[in-house]
């Protein structure tokens, strides 16, 4: 474990070689399989991938959600430099709201129907804190005022059907922040919200995320949202991580073909969209019989097969060498002399990577 | 809120008018002659056989009838004429064509034998099968899980005279812990009235405990996995916390609905356990009228049990709203 001296220059969050796997009745699902990253406080990490690559998942290990009897969790994550694999539901539930603190998708089924929104945030603050109804309410009110929802003291009172989609998430950002979490994870946080929302509820978050100075996980499958908060971006596919580096970097000079899968696949506003807009064929594979090698053999248009070496050995995960990118690091067998020319020739011309 | 109870008590009472106007049709004006009955089929004369109908009423017109039986309801009325007129006071459901005793004290005799059957037993489900069913999904594919669904499955697959009489034979006659059922008014003794009720309590109430137990668990599966759940545990709630306050107020809402309903149908009368336990209820009243065409008592006997039925409609309607707070809105 890291020396106590170190924890405010190491990460807050630090996931080493996570390898989380659960028995189903088709096979052992390997949902994540060997991931690595690492958060520090106040910065924003986004992690990008399809449904099935393993991004939520994560998450939940994290925060100790999943299921601990059925799910194997392997690996290490460290939170402020302690080990939560090595404590107890107990420990961790403590944690659970106080230190680390998770935005669900949909925040209308993630709030209880049946209790007024300003009581489910009394509840969250007075699980870590020993104070009375009354402060934990003026707290709460608070915060409701500062995720900029107005009559906070009206909307206390009010249930969740009785938001708007995107003021049930500031309702569920100010629960998850009522505790000033040091970390904090959104899970696909604008997804079931409008676009004009959108936008709104990410900047909301950076604000926050400056004024709290919280690290910021945000799990995603739209780059548009990595592009607009995340310092570091972690690419997912099949419970692996494909590439990761600075939201610059991944977003201006993506390596792997997926990324730029996934750069293709979203509609550009210049020239004609249906040209532009390339998806990626097929599925994300299934996690219970993942393809030997690099998992997105079968989907990419590049990769090198018989002989070898997509199908037949795993792309370890590798830094840049001939681009001057500290921190770039991608998991493909592509010689990078060519992953840059087909960038540049494929994909730079297309859609939103222009 | 007060605006949906006064429409939903509204629509009850309108529910009321037309099943009984649907019960008077259905019973009067069949083909059952309960002037026949009456005066002994064989031996009976045509000027007997005409004098009975006249004072039954059943020469007039049906209007006339239903509407005279509706007076009897509100204000009361007399039956028949000259010495064998009977004075009916309000509710009057008429009288017995068998023995010209009033209805009301027929029912008022048997009603509170099907009350006290069936209150005690709605305990005992709701506390067994509510219980064990949320025991079983909390704890679920445990040891108590699968004891719970062999519980369930065997006791549902039960049939209430079966049990009723292997717990009468052990309980009763082998080893003498139970007297025999009987009904005791509690007024009179307490303690007399549950040791005579108590084998009829813990049949009805374990058969229906398996139904719902099995309900109530699928129910708190359902709620366990929904994302408010896994909200609730992501503030750090203590997991009992998480199961109490906020998956089981969820899992309960519908067995709200069920077991009202179920308590209203059973209210008009358990049949099967009365007879089972030789206990004089409504639902026993109700048989033995139409086996001898005692058209009063079946009319009243169908009458009480819709009312208690709509009027636990409108309570279950209620207790939704306050439950449920999307209710109220809309």
């Amino acid at each position: 474990m890291a020396p106590q001296t170190n924890a405010t220059t190491d990460p807050y969050l630090k996931v080493e070689d996570l390898r989380v796997s659960f028995p189903t009745e088709d096979g052992v699902v390997r949902a994540v399989d060997g991931v690595s990253f690492s958060v520090e406080r106040g910065r924003t990490l986004g992690i990008v991938g399809e449904s099935g690559s393993g991004k939520s998942v994560t998450s939940l290990s994290v925060m100790g959600l999943h299921n601990r009897k059925k799910t194997k969790v392997e690996g290490r994550i460290l939170l402020g430099g302690e080990d939560l694999l090595s404590l107890s539901d107990e420990q961790v539930r403590r944690k659970r709201g106080r230190d680390m603190s998770m935005i669900f998708q949909d925040p209308l089924s993630a709030l209880h129907p049946f209790y007024t929104v300003g009581r489910q945030i009394v509840e969250a603050y007075r699980v870590h804190h020993n104070v009375s109804k009354a402060q934990a309410r003026t707290r709460a009110i608070e915060m409701l005022d500062r995720v900029g929802i107005p009559k906070p003291d009206k909307r206390f009172d009010q249930y969740p059907h009785e938001f708007s989609g995107g003021m049930r998430q500031r309702a569920m950002i100010a629960m998850s922040l009522i505790n000033d979490p040091d970390l904090v994870i959104a899970d696909e946080p604008t997804t079931a919200l409008d676009v004009t929302v959108q936008a709104q509820i990410l900047d909301l978050l950076e604000d926050l995320q400056r004024e709290f100075n919280s690290a910021i996980v945000i799990i995603t499958h739209d780059l548009g949202v990595v592009s607009q908060i995340a310092d570091e971006v972690l690419v997912m596919y099949a419970g692996r991580v494909a590439e990761f580096g600075t939201a610059e970097q991944v977003l201006r000079g993506p390596q792997h073909p997926y990324a730029w899968g996934l750069l293709s696949s979203v509609p550009s506003l210049h020239g004609n969209a249906d040209e532009d807009l390339l998806p990626i064929k097929g599925n994300p594979p299934s996690l219970i019989n993942v393809p030997p090698g690099c998992a997105f053999n079968p989907r990419c248009r590049y990769a090198m097969l018989d002989p070898g070496p997509c199908d037949t050995e795993v792309p370890q995960l590798l830094p840049l060498a001939l681009t001057d990118e500290p921190g770039h690091k991608v998991a493909c067998h592509l010689p990078e002399r060519q992953r840059k020319e087909t960038y540049e020739n494929d994909i730079a011309s297309v859609g939103v990577a222009r | 809120m007060f605006r949906f109870a006064v429409r939903r008590v509204l629509l009850a009472v309108l529910t009321l008018f037309a099943i009984s106007v649907v019960t008077f049709s259905l019973f009067f004006l069949g083909p059952a002659d309960p002037a026949s009955t009456m005066c002994g089929s064989k031996l009976c004369d045509p000027v007997t056989h005409a004098r009975i109908e006249h004072d039954l009423g059943m020469d007039q017109p049906a209007i006339n009838q239903y509407a005279s039986y509706m007076r009897g309801v509100f204000v009361g009325r007399t039956i028949g004429s000259g010495d064998t007129a009977i004075d009916c006071p309000a509710p009057c459901l008429g009288v017995s064509f068998r023995t010209r005793e009033p209805v009301t004290q027929i029912l008022a005799r048997a009603f509170p034998v099907t009350l006290s059957i069936v209150t005690g037993a709605f305990v005992v489900y709701l506390i067994v099968g509510i219980g064990l069913g949320m025991l079983s999904a909390i704890r679920r594919g445990t040891v108590l899980d699968r004891v719970s669904v062999g519980f369930s499955l065997s006791f549902a697959s039960m049939q209430i005279y079966f049990l009723g009489l292997l717990l009468t034979y052990f309980l009763v006659w082998q080893t003498g812990l139970l007297p025999r059922p009987q009904y005791v008014s509690p007024a009179e003794s307490v303690g007399r009235w549950a040791m005579g009720m108590l084998l009829p309590w813990i049949t009805l109430g374990l058969i229906n405990s398996a139904v719902y137990a099995r309900l109530a668990r699928a129910q708190m599966l359902e709620t366990l996995s929904e994302d408010y759940i896994r909200t609730a545990r992501a503030k750090g709630l203590p997991i009992r916390r998480v199961y109490f306050r906020h998956a089981f107020r969820a899992a309960v809402t519908p067995l709200v609905t069920i077991a009202g309903l179920d308590l209203g149908t059973q209210l008009g009368g358990v049949v099967i356990t009365e007879s089972t336990f030789t206990l004089q209820g409504a639902g026993r009243t109700a048989v033995l009228a139409i086996f001898q065409q005692n058209l009063p008592i079946i009319m009243a006997t169908v009458l009480l049990a819709a009312i208690i039925i709509v009027l636990m409609n409108v309570v279950v309607d209620m207790l939704y709203a306050v439950i449920d707070p999307r209710v109220r809105l809309s």
